[in-house]
């Protein structure tokens, strides 16, 4: 029979050797599955230092695999999809970042497991900060890091344009700055989301829409990560955006101080914990366990806040993120380049995480159906409000809002929003409104079929006329 | 053996080849496209048509899809402006430096133009480079909007990729044009214009039609630049975010069949005329090509570098980002640095990423070799029935864009050992194969083609079992075309965007592109996605070269519908 | 030394059958030509023997063994392609050299069993050049060297020379004939060149539209065809229309040029058939007088063609029949002259008119 092998036969079979040692997972003990948003750098420092330390307590070797699929909002898509699909567990150990709001949604629908972290690590760690939780009493989730919330500006574009360095979230909002403030999708990122609840919680619920409304009207477009803003920012392509505290002091250790600038809007903002929980049906749940206890360790905290190559600190990236430990910030001194103790930070209002996270997908399709999709429109109007002989007046009626903040809250908590022909119809409504209050322009979307419907004419024609001269039935 | 197993050309050999290639087009291009159908109509085993009106009554996706159509419009049109009068001349006419100037309209195809996206967005930024130069010449005062949002960004940059594949086809439909014909009209009285419109026109529509099919399906799926350009309200990236919801939400699913309709009946019609066209006028390639003028000569040479010149911005501008040590607010660079190339072979991150494409894209490549071999044995070899099936299937692969079997693998495959969440090398190795497997089996027709069947029968004659004279005749006298096939599989997979980005889920297994992507979000990141850039650019422009060389005018034939 | 048995094999392309129910026995050592126009199967016939195709009816047996599904590369036979389809890609040495190497041949041994093919054909002096480095005649040999070197049952030659000039043509018949001398393998031999045929064969076999026409010696070929598709394909020869009036020895035909005898030899011709008197232009001589013993036609020369050895004249008989005649002997006549042609009643053959 040899004989008849098919040509070509002694490579697909030296093929399917290589495939099969490539495709093999790689030699290790153990191994933790860990779903995270964050950067490549955090990753890395984690897994060296997570895998020694492994190594060292228990003799074993651990894999580490580190799964992407997106942004936070995407992950939490992706939770509750691949749940809906098998519930007993989906595979992964660990969810490492993206805020606290999503812990506590994803705590709700039961996704998390609880574990118990070692009280001695425990009692170091600040129980709270502004009064928001940074774990989980029940041990669902613990917050690994911390986040603020503020506003990235490229100092010589305001000077070029002529506009003053931001102060509040209103001076995104203000008209001058059209076309100039970066951000990202909230639907997409989570840090961007939070921003935007951030300033909801601060200004309260109508005043705060109306300044995120402005500031969509003045946003240059909507990135799918809330990291491409910072780089915009230090291109010249926007002149500020909103942007998490080490996104924006990367940026500025990258480009300059005398460049890139960073502000944390007095009192309106919040520093909040960055999570991290085990997922429910976690196939490694001891390891889990030992690395979120790791990470809550003056061992892994230190990775977060020590400069790059400064003793037990990040090897290769220097991650320049807030601790948890409170008492660590007063012993670095100059090991660290992180300048803000975030527990000393005051808030002029207690954000509510609870309230936060119920309504986390409302907001967001809401900031879809208003902002986003209805974009240009959007634009426009406010240029015509503007032009107007009473800008106020005019721009009343485009910051008009659909729904009220208690509709809001009873949609988000009756679960109604989990239905998808419910949110489905909110969000048409929603966005019809909208598109009429910017009053779109009937004729410009008859104007924009017209080159496709031009196209299909013209390809008719042209099928038509090949067909004519095609040989065999001319 | 019976009868009719004879009478059918088929040995086991042949069989068992039949029956793999079968299976592997069934399993990895006909299923899934049939599961995302099939999710796409029946939901919670119901059927319904309510995603499909969606898209039409919803105005947002209407939106998206009428962007992306509009995108894929300007992009055919403008590619047709800039390619139709550069392939009139140079199918028509002799002048000094051609072969020079052919070989410089294929340089842009080396840049994949996500990676120049990269390099676009710094120079050409309201404050980037060019705005800042101007500004600074005083010739304007306000930044000039050059990426208009979006949609413009993605219109340059895909216009400047694909132009270089329009004028392949439309000098290859010229060529194909007989002379003689022409010659023959003008003998009969006709003048320029109506010789254009009644003998010209006609004979060259179905090679431009294909090249136009070709450069709209490109543009209409390609997800990679309107991903950089974060110009997202277009099908393909909606594809892309429906993917981390593909168990919960079919709309993912009903894009992808509108798609997936629309690419198919534009290729089959493509097919279908083109067919019709190599009866009429194959053969007679070579014909008079009358000299140019001194003026004229000199013209041209102006258009054709000035066009390259705009072509090579993107790449320019990539070439720069990625030795700029600091690039801020200011027309070049202020310091410049070889350290981003350092960062891309020492980083954990971007080594792997060059260790995962290559080792992927050489196995994919290696399974391209062997059933590219296998199939153009077939189709030339025997007279098995079903040839015409097994050719279709084969091209298949040009019709469905990568983001669409991408989407269909992490659909149809999850929960299998073949899930990409698990481990995507195999989906990967096949999704780059399969998608660049129609090159290969042209390449390899084409050899097989060339080659005299006698030196098969000679070889079977003194003792050589079919396989073997296969092996040890065929194979080494086409292999120039299975090099030139293998070459331009393999770069194009070392640069697949759609497929890597969806399909590796875990850094340990990121390809190049997946890593650039990665890269981007970093402070430091356009300077190492530059880097890593210029470094697939290169090793593009070296495999495109060297195909080029040993393809010699073949070349175009291989990237139309 | 292999004997080949056909047994009544079909092979047919779709609706043609290109092989129709052949039987032939080739005896083993035999120099056997298949030969007919293109399209009459003998090509065909050849890659059947070959293995190339397999019959869908009927045997093929090398000696007593059936080789019918035998595939090529297992069959032992040794082919020479009209294109000669030497591999390009490798020297002429190891053309020959692969066969032995499939055939798992130890080196040494390849390395003397290639010198002495090539030495045979006369080419040890190229055995390092690539094919296309040689002219035709050299690839020809090369091809046929490489046939020899495995040593076959069976040599089969597909037009081996139509692809060589008038000259080379001629040099390399007797090099195939002397090889075949020397070696005595059995071989089959394609050609539509009935001259090839002619000088080279054992036996002929006259193929046309898939049948067998007639099989036998050259001489049996030229001098009996079996039917007129024969008598015109072996050569020239004048077709005269008649009718047989007479059956006893010799049997009288009448045609429009007058009553001839012709030698009845094993022809069943009976009185009253339709039939056609052959007379070879050369046979037919120029005399002077009308003799008793001889068919006589009187005519006038209507053009000469000057052939070097001989002179070939276009008679036209008074009645209006065109006859080609060879002349060696008396030349010098000139257009327009009258002529008296007379051939004997052995000079002659009657075939049947269908």
């Amino acid at each position: 029979m040899g004989a008849c092998l098919p040509p070509g036969s002694w490579l697909g079979t030296s093929m399917i050797v290589t495939f099969a040692l490539l495709s093999a997972p790689l030699y290790a003990q153990d191994e933790l599955v860990i779903l995270s948003p964050h950067w490549e750098g955090i990753r890395q420092e984690f897994e060296r230092a997570f895998t020694a330390k492994h190594k060292a307590d228990t003799g074993r070797d651990v894999d580490i695999r580190w799964l992407d699929v997106g942004g936070t909002s995407d992950i939490l898509r992706f939770i509750r999809s691949e749940f809906s699909n098998k519930s007993d567990g989906i595979g992964v150990d660990i969810f490492f970042g993206g805020g606290t709001d999503p812990y506590v949604e994803l705590k709700k629908h039961g996704f998390l497991q609880s574990c118990d972290v070692n009280p001695r690590i425990l009692n170091r760690i600040a129980p709270s900060i502004g009064g928001v939780p940074l774990y989980d009493t029940d041990g669902t989730w613990y917050a690994a890091t911390m986040a603020g919330f503020g506003i990235i500006y490229n100092k010589l574009v305001l000077k070029k344009l002529g506009l003053a360095a931001p102060q509040t979230w209103a001076d995104l909002a203000d008209p001058e700055s059209m076309t100039w403030v970066g951000t990202a999708d909230p639907r997409k990122s989570g840090s961007v989301h939070m921003t935007y609840e951030i300033i909801l919680q601060a200004y309260g619920w109508e005043k705060g829409w109306r300044v995120i409304t402005a500031i969509g009207a003045n946003a240059r477009g909507f990135s799918a990560g809330s990291s491409q803003v910072p780089i915009d920012v230090a291109t010249g392509e926007v002149a500020y955006g909103l942007a998490i505290d080490f996104y924006a002091w990367a940026q500025v250790r990258q480009a300059g101080p005398d460049i890139i600038g960073y502000v944390m809007p007095r009192d309106l903002t919040v520093v909040n914990g960055d999570g991290m929980a085990m997922l429910r049906g976690a196939p490694n749940p001891a390891i889990a366990q030992r690395f979120i206890e790791f990470v809550l360790s003056e061992e892994g905290q230190l990775l977060w806040i020590l400069k790059k190559g400064e003793n037990d600190g990040p090897v290769d990236f220097e991650l320049g993120r807030f601790t948890v430990m409170p008492d660590l910030y007063a012993r670095l001194g100059d090991r660290t380049s992180v300048r803000v103790n975030p527990f000393e930070w005051k808030s002029g209002f207690v954000y509510d995480p609870e309230r936060a996270s119920a309504r986390w997908s409302l907001v967001n399709d809401l900031f879809g159906a208003i902002i986003i999709d209805p974009h240009r429109f959007l634009v426009a109007a406010r240029r015509a409000a503007l032009r107007a002989a009473d800008p106020a007046q005019s721009q009343d009626q485009i910051f008009a809002l659909p729904i009220t903040e208690q509709e809001a809250l009873q949609l988000a908590t009756d679960s109604a929003w989990d239905d998808p022909g419910v949110r489905n119809r909110h969000i048409q409504s929603w966005s019809a409104n909208a598109r009429q209050a910017y009053g779109e322009n009937p004729r410009e979307g008859l104007l924009r079929n017209l080159p496709a419907a031009a196209a299909l004419v013209l390809l008719i024609g042209m099928v038509i006329y090949m067909r004519r001269r095609s040989p065999g039935r001319s | 053996m019976g009868t009719n197993m004879r009478a059918l050309d088929l040995s086991p050999g042949r069989l068992a080849m039949i029956l793999c290639l079968l299976v592997f087009f069934g399993v990895f291009l006909i299923y899934p496209l049939i599961y995302m159908t099939a999710n796409a109509f029946i939901v919670n085993g119901k059927f319904t048509t309510e995603f499909f009106r969606l898209m039409i009554t919803d105005p947002t996706q209407w939106n998206t899809i009428l962007n992306s159509v509009n995108l894929g419009l300007a992009v055919t049109l403008v590619t047709t402006i800039i390619s139709l009068p550069m392939a009139a001349v140079m199918a028509r006419h002799e002048f000094r430096g051609k072969a020079l100037l052919n070989g410089l309209v294929l340089v842009p195809m080396v840049l994949p133009p996500f990676v120049g996206a990269v390099g676009m967005r710094q120079m050409f930024a309201r404050f980037g480079s060019v705005n800042l130069w101007l500004l600074d010449l005083g010739l304007i005062d306000q930044p000039i909007d050059w990426l208009g949002g979006g949609m413009l960004g993605v219109v340059i940059m895909e216009v400047l990729h694909l132009y270089p594949i329009m004028f392949l086809n439309v000098t290859a439909a010229l060529a194909n044009v007989d002379p003689s014909l022409e010659e023959a009209a003008r003998g009969v009285g006709a003048g320029r214009v109506s010789l254009f419109r009644r003998i010209t026109f006609p004979l060259m529509l179905p090679g431009y039609f294909a090249g136009a099919v070709i450069v709209f399906i490109w543009a209409f799926t390609d997800l990679g630049t309107p991903l950089v350009f974060e110009y997202r309200q277009v099908v393909p990236v909606q594809i892309f975010d429906m993917l981390s919801d593909v168990h919960e939400n079919p709309m993912g699913y009903a894009l992808v069949v509108l798609m997936l309709v629309m690419t198919l009946v534009f290729f089959g019609l493509a097919r279908n005329f083109m067919s019709g066209h190599a009866m009429m006028s194959r053969g007679h390639v070579t014909g008079a090509s009358s000299p140019l003028s001194r003026p004229a000569t000199i013209a041209t040479h102006v258009a054709f570098l000035g066009i390259t010149i705009l072509a090579l911005i993107p790449h320019f501008s990539v070439i720069l980002t990625s030795i700029a040590d600091r690039w801020y607010m200011t027309p070049l660079p202020s310091l410049y640095t070889s350290k981003y190339y350092a960062m891309v072979f020492d980083h954990e991150l971007t080594t792997t990423s060059i260790r995962n494409s290559l080792g992927l894209s050489a196995i994919s490549t290696a399974l391209d070799v062997v059933i590219g071999i296998w199939i153009a044995y077939l189709l030339t070899r025997t007279r098995i029935p079903g040839r015409q099936v097994l050719d279709s299937l084969a091209m298949l692969p040009l019709a469905v864009p990568g983001i669409i079997i991408a989407f269909g693998y992490v659909g149809t495959f999850s929960g299998t050992f073949l899930d990409a969440r698990n481990n995507p090398v195999p989906l990967l190795i096949i999704a780059y194969a399969v998608r660049r497997l129609p090159y290969m089996v042209r390449a390899a027709y084409a050899g097989f083609q060339q080659t005299s069947v006698s030196l098969e029968e000679a070889a079977q004659n003194v003792g050589a079992s079919p396989a073997r004279s296969i092996r040890r005749i065929t194979i080494p006298l086409i292999f120039a075309n299975l090099v030139a096939g293998g070459i331009l599989c393999f770069s194009f997979a070392m640069l697949e965007v759609s497929d890597s980005l969806i399909l590796a889920f875990e850094q340990r297994y990121y390809p190049i592109t997946k890593a650039i992507y990665n890269l981007m979000t970093r402070p430091d990141g356009p300077f190492i996605a530059s880097a890593m850039g210029v470094i697939g650019m290169a090793l593009l422009m070296a495999g495109l070269l060297i195909a080029g060389r040993v393809l010699g005018r073949r070349m175009g034939e291989l990237f139309r519908a | 030394m292999t004997s080949i048995t056909i047994d009544s094999v079909l092979k047919s392309f779709g609706d043609v059958r290109a092989v129709n129910k052949v039987s032939v026995s080739i005896e083993a050592g035999e120099l056997f030509f298949l030969l007919g126009p293109s399209g009459c199967g003998k090509t065909t016939l050849l890659r059947l023997l070959a293995g190339f195709y397999t019959p869908e009816s009927g045997r093929i047996l090398f000696d007593d063994s059936d080789v019918s599904n035998t595939p090529p590369h297992k069959r032992n036979t040794g082919m020479v392609f009209q294109n000669y389809a030497l591999w390009p890609h490798m020297t002429v040495s190891q053309n020959l050299a692969f066969g032995l190497e499939m055939h798992k041949i130890p080196g040494d041994q390849r390395d003397e069993r290639v010198r002495r093919a090539l030495e045979s054909v006369r080419l040890d002096m190229l055995a390092e050049r690539y094919p296309n480095q040689l002219s035709g005649g050299q690839q020809q040999r090369v091809a046929l060297a490489r046939a020899l070197v495995l040593e076959p049952g069976v040599v089969l030659l597909d037009e081996p020379l139509s692809n060589l000039d008038a000259r080379l043509r001629l040099d390399m018949r007797h090099e195939i004939k002397r090889i075949h001398t020397e070696t005595g393998i059995t071989m089959v031999y394609v050609t539509h060149d009935q001259d090839e045929a002619l000088s080279m064969a054992d036996r002929i076999a006259v193929m046309r539209d898939g049948v067998i026409e007639q099989i036998g010696s050259p001489h049996e070929l030229y001098d009996a065809p079996a039917n007129r598709f024969v008598a015109q394909f072996m050569g020239e020869t004048n077709l005269i229309e008649g009718k047989v009036v007479s059956g006893d020895d010799p049997i009288v035909v009448e045609t429009d040029l007058g009553m001839f005898n012709v030698a009845s030899r094993k022809t069943t011709a009976e009185i009253g058939d339709s039939v056609y008197c052959s007379i070879r232009p050369e046979k037919i001589a120029c005399i002077e007088n009308t003799t008793a013993a001889q068919n006589t036609v009187a005519g006038k020369i209507e053009e000469v063609f000057f052939l070097g050895d001989h002179e070939q004249y276009r008679v036209v008989s008074a009645s209006g029949e065109v006859l080609r005649v060879s002349n060696r002997d008396s030349r010098g006549r000139v257009k327009g002259t009258d002529i008296l042609l007379g051939f004997g009643p052995d000079d002659a053959v009657v075939l049947h008119g269908n």
